[in-house]
């Protein structure tokens, strides 16, 4: 065993946590490095020390400092924290699930842009009521809605309302606001 | 039903078994089961029962006193914050000494702000401003050794994570495994900073030791 690896294991021999043949290869350097002899005896005194040092004594009334604590109500979590403990439980969380997906299935299909929402043609403008055509989401792609002809904001947003696919409610929201309804760019 | 309130011993001189498995009859099982159940005078029960375990561990962490004895406390409402969230999973003990470890851990960051403040005023003091001057904790007053404040000191200069280890293995008793249960890390990583924190305390304390050793003053 050569002395760094000696050293390395200096605390490993102390704590008999060396196999046979490690603490025999080890005993043998020691008996021929006097450095690691020393840094070996300078270890056990350290540890010695440490081992040594009192315990010290707990105030003596903690105890009942603690729990004069725990009624006037400072161990109770903020309200929020309650709230996340909760979450643990199968009476929250089942429904707080349910809640989450909802919000994901919307949030990938929900519009964020008007491109996400493409327009078939420019078909005459006097029919009155847009068709409004659901497909599937594709793998990339978000739901898609194929309005047809191009109508007025307004008057989408209204259709929408009125339409059966599952987004069209969020849709209609979207076109009610004339923010989003200016960014609305059909390809 | 009244329960005793059992004494436990430094650990360093009654090192329990090195692998402790969940399955281990666990001492406060009983008395943890009842407080779950909504039995407050319980709950008081384990505090007496892990109080000199907790207030060690956090006082050789931060080696004041009255630290101590505050984050001691803000560990036991941690404790009852938390704890009804215990399911057995390891000892009871384990997960005192995880919470006990976690307010010290934290402490340590509002405490270092502290100290600054406090190298402020001495150096005040020292350039002879008219300033009171810091009390001195009362610990190392009724301890009275100059070797064990020398020690605590050195353990002071350890980095947090090797402090740690170092007096759950050595001052607290407690084996690898439950080390790396309380620490939530693997036990070789335990090894590890017990290896390089008793390097660095040997190279600290090494002038002390050799005195002790030959009785006479370093």
């Amino acid at each position: 065993m050569n002395h760094s690896r000696a050293q390395d294991l200096l605390n490993a021999h102390l704590e008999h946590d060396l196999d046979d043949a490690e603490r025999a290869e080890m005993e043998a350097h020691l008996a021929a490095c006097t450095t690691c002899g020393c840094d070996l005896e300078d270890l056990r005194g350290a540890v010695d020390l440490l081992r040594r040092l009192p315990d010290p004594e707990p105030p003596p009334f903690l105890a009942t400092r603690v729990m004069a604590r725990i009624a006037a109500g400072e161990a109770r979590s903020p309200v929020w924290g309650r709230w996340l403990e909760q979450l643990g439980t199968p009476l929250v969380a089942a429904p707080l699930a349910a809640a989450a997906a909802a919000l994901a299935v919307f949030s990938f299909a929900a519009p964020r842009s008007g491109t996400e929402i493409a327009i078939a043609s420019a078909a005459p403008q006097a029919s009155p009521t847009p068709a409004i055509v659901a497909r599937p989401a594709g793998p990339v792609a978000p739901a898609q809605l194929v309005v047809t002809p191009l109508p007025d904001p307004g008057l989408l947003a209204r259709n929408l309302r009125g339409a059966s696919h599952p987004h069209s409610m969020a849709l209609a929201a979207h076109f009610d606001d004339p923010v989003r309804a200016v960014a609305y760019q059909p390809r | 039903m009244s329960y005793e309130v059992a004494h436990v011993p430094s650990a360093a001189h009654a090192r329990l078994a090195d692998e402790v498995t969940p399955e281990v009859i666990d001492p406060d099982a009983e008395l943890v089961a009842r407080w779950q159940a909504g039995d407050a005078s319980a709950f008081e029960v384990l505090v007496r029962r892990h109080e000199r375990r907790v207030f060690g561990l956090v006082f050789r962490m931060l080696g004041n006193r009255e630290e101590a004895e505050d984050v001691a406390q803000e560990a036991f409402l941690a404790l009852h914050r938390h704890g009804r969230r215990f399911r057995g999973e390891a000892r009871f003990s384990t997960f005192v000494y995880r919470v006990a470890a976690n307010a010290a851990l934290n402490r340590r960051r509002s405490l270092g702000r502290r100290r600054a403040r406090e190298e402020a005023l001495k150096h005040r003091q020292d350039a002879g401003d008219d300033l009171p001057s810091t009390p001195r904790d009362p610990e190392d007053a009724a301890s009275g050794g100059e070797i064990q404040q020398r020690v605590q000191a050195a353990l002071l200069g350890l980095p947090r994570d090797l402090r740690m280890a170092v007096v759950l293995y050595d001052i607290e008793g407690q084996p690898y495994g439950e080390i790396a249960q309380v620490l939530r890390i693997p036990e070789g990583t335990v090894k590890s900073r017990i290896h390089r924190a008793r390097t660095a305390l040997r190279d600290r304390l090494k002038a002390f030791a050799r005195a002790e050793d030959e009785g006479v003053e370093p």
